[in-house]
């Protein structure tokens, strides 16, 4: 009989004892983040070339999207970020992204752009919503010229996170790609440029 | 890392984004390029203000025909294959703005580059021209027959940054040169006008130029200037209208066996700049190599006398014998227009009147359009071309219809 007893509570306290660890491990089973944590982003989606600035203010109407058939097509991008959580909302990381769209007569214009990025993350579970800013340079080609461009690339999302290991969500960003030239180029100071292109992605973190 | 290794660094990268293989700007390039489109007949809205004649076998006259005029250009191998055009790549670099051809190779401004070509497909860059030079119009020379043209005037634009405004470019007319058939010459056309300036930059608008064997004669927007290789006159121009632009030249000289209307210079003009008036046609014997300071004219447009009075080019009809000459409206925008005159040539005397094929186009409608350019191509048996500046290009088929000769080509 006693050590009925003795069996009957110490079920009851482990067990009672045991609900704590298992509802702290399930929080844990989310998206409770610590530094050094890494995330590895996978996105990818279609690329709306936007427009071109000159340096001046004007925008060349041109290649604006809905205001000539000229322009720049709706074009595609894939890309690849990693990032290390310094705090439980804020990651430091960098990312490769290729993005090509058809020119007025389909020849491709190409731009890689090789940033490094800053992100925090809104929380609201289970979904987080990150808002980062990215800076680096492109490479930017079209049919024999290739530039090297100083970029910015702003960026907003919202992901679901399935698990402690993976989030799916969508993101967009715009890629602001500056082309400055200089005089005494070989390429005129006139020819300058800023172009943007938005782009809206469908991604994928694996978190580890 | 410290601040001035970081700024360093910044600024290597910045100034790596000039290391450009190209000599335009990606993004400016994407802007400029305009979409070529290709159609069995021109695109019947198109600007037509330049033709050019790539011959490529002078036995057959075989080659390419080049059209051209503010958005793509345009070609075809055989002139009397009509409705067969197609789109010539160069419209690829944007805007095309006018095609010519100096000896054996092609030239197109397109995007605000020259490019060359020597087989009227395959397009590649230019010249290189002075620092600052941008092209801007390539104005054929015709010879006194009126219709091989293997010179070129190159105009060019000069581009400098704005002294008080240093991310403003401004361009102003520039430098003319001259494209034969060995390349560009090293140093720009200098022209001295009456007051005695003498700069590359003096009025460099040429509208038209032809080479009577010992001179250029060059139709400024101000002067009639005749250029014997190394310097420039302004031709003696009594009875003209002052201050006016000239349109179209040409020299009807001895090929003209058929008249003794020979070594006649005329000159059309254009409007008077900040009037409705000022075009006419005017004709001078050529003596030795120069014109008379005595000017006949042969028409002055008034906006009662129901003539236009913006004229432009020539064209010699070889087989009316007849004088075809370009025309704009009055009114309006440099769009409209009223078609063409033409005036008789006869052995003895030149009609002062347009002729009635001035007006057999009506039918066709082309009689409300303005004429941007007239040409005769050698190539495939010949044709004569009437390009408009908002109405596409057209035909003259002289065997047709009598009272509508012309057809969309």
């Amino acid at each position: 009989m006693n050590k009925l007893l003795i069996s009957c509570f110490a079920f009851v306290f482990l067990g009672v004892g045991a609900l704590p660890l298992t509802a702290q491990a399930t929080e844990l089973n989310y998206d409770h983040r610590v530094p050094g944590d890494r995330a590895l982003t996978i996105q990818l989606g279609p690329t709306f070339p936007l427009g071109f600035q000159s340096f001046n203010g004007s925008f060349a109407s041109s290649n604006l999207i809905g205001v000539n058939m000229w322009g720049l097509a709706v074009g595609a991008n894939l890309g690849i970020d990693l990032d290390f959580y310094l705090t439980d909302s804020f990651r430091l990381g960098g990312g490769l992204r290729g993005m090509a769209a058809l020119g007025p007569n389909d020849y491709a214009l190409f731009i890689v752009p090789i940033t490094v990025r800053a992100t925090w993350e809104l929380k609201y579970y289970p979904f987080s919503f990150p808002v980062g800013l990215g800076a680096g340079f492109s490479f930017v080609n079209y049919q024999s010229q290739t530039t090297f461009s100083p970029t910015l690339a702003p960026t907003a999302g919202a992901y679901w996170n399935m698990s402690s290991s993976w989030s799916f969500g969508l993101d967009t960003t715009e890629w602001i790609v500056f082309q400055p030239y200089f005089s005494g180029g070989s390429v005129p100071a006139s020819d300058s440029r800023i172009g943007y292109f938005t782009d809206l992605t469908i991604g994928a973190i694996y978190h580890f | 890392m410290n601040l001035r290794t970081l700024l360093t660094g910044l600024a290597v990268l910045v100034l790596a984004t000039s290391c450009t293989a190209g000599s335009e700007g990606i993004f400016a390039t994407i802007e400029k390029e305009q979409k070529v489109v290709t159609s069995g007949n021109l695109n019947t809205a198109a600007t037509v203000t330049r033709m050019a004649e790539l011959i490529t076998n002078t036995t057959t006259n075989a080659g390419v025909l080049l059209v051209s005029g503010g958005e793509a250009a345009f070609t075809k191998s055989n002139s009397t294959s009509v409705n067969t055009w197609g789109t010539s790549s160069v419209g690829q670099h944007g805007n095309v703005a006018a095609v010519g051809v100096a000896g054996s190779t092609a030239y197109a401004v397109a995007g605000g580059g020259l490019y060359q070509s020597t087989d009227g497909s395959n397009w590649s860059a230019g010249p290189s021209l002075a620092a600052g030079d941008t092209p801007y119009d390539l104005i054929p020379i015709r010879n006194p027959d009126g219709v091989t043209s293997n010179k070129l005037i190159l105009v060019t634009m000069i581009s400098y940054t704005d002294p008080n405004n240093s991310s403003v470019t401004i361009y102003q007319y520039g430098r003319i040169y001259l494209l034969t058939s060995g390349g560009l010459s090293a140093t720009p056309i200098t022209l001295t006008d009456p007051t005695g300036a003498s700069s590359a930059l003096g009025d460099p608008v040429i509208s038209a130029a032809i080479d009577d064997g010992s001179n250029y004669y060059l139709a400024s927007n101000s002067y009639l200037w005749y250029w014997n290789g190394t310097q420039t006159t302004v031709a003696a121009t009594t009875n003209f209208p002052s201050n006016t632009g000239f349109g179209g030249l040409i020299y009807l000289g001895t090929p003209y066996g058929t008249t003794t209307l020979i070594n006649r210079l005329y000159v059309s003009t254009g409007i008077k700049s900040g009037t409705t008036t000022g075009g006419g046609i005017y004709v001078s014997a050529v003596t030795s190599g120069s014109p008379s300071a005595n000017w006949g004219t042969i028409t002055q447009g008034t906006t009662t006398s129901n003539l236009p009075v913006a004229f432009g080019q020539f064209l010699y009809n070889n087989i009316n014998n007849s004088l075809w000459i370009a025309t704009r409206n009055t009114t309006g925008t440099s769009q409209q227009g009223t078609g063409y005159m033409e005036y008789t040539l006869s052995s003895s005397s030149f009609s002062t009147t347009p002729s009635t094929n001035s007006s057999n186009y009506s039918s066709s409608g082309l009689s409300t359009y303005a004429v941007g350019c007239l040409f005769y191509s050698l190539n495939g048996g010949g044709l004569y071309y009437l390009g408009t500046r908002s109405h596409g290009l057209w035909y003259w088929n002289e065997t047709g219809n009598s009272s509508n000769p012309w057809t969309q080509d």
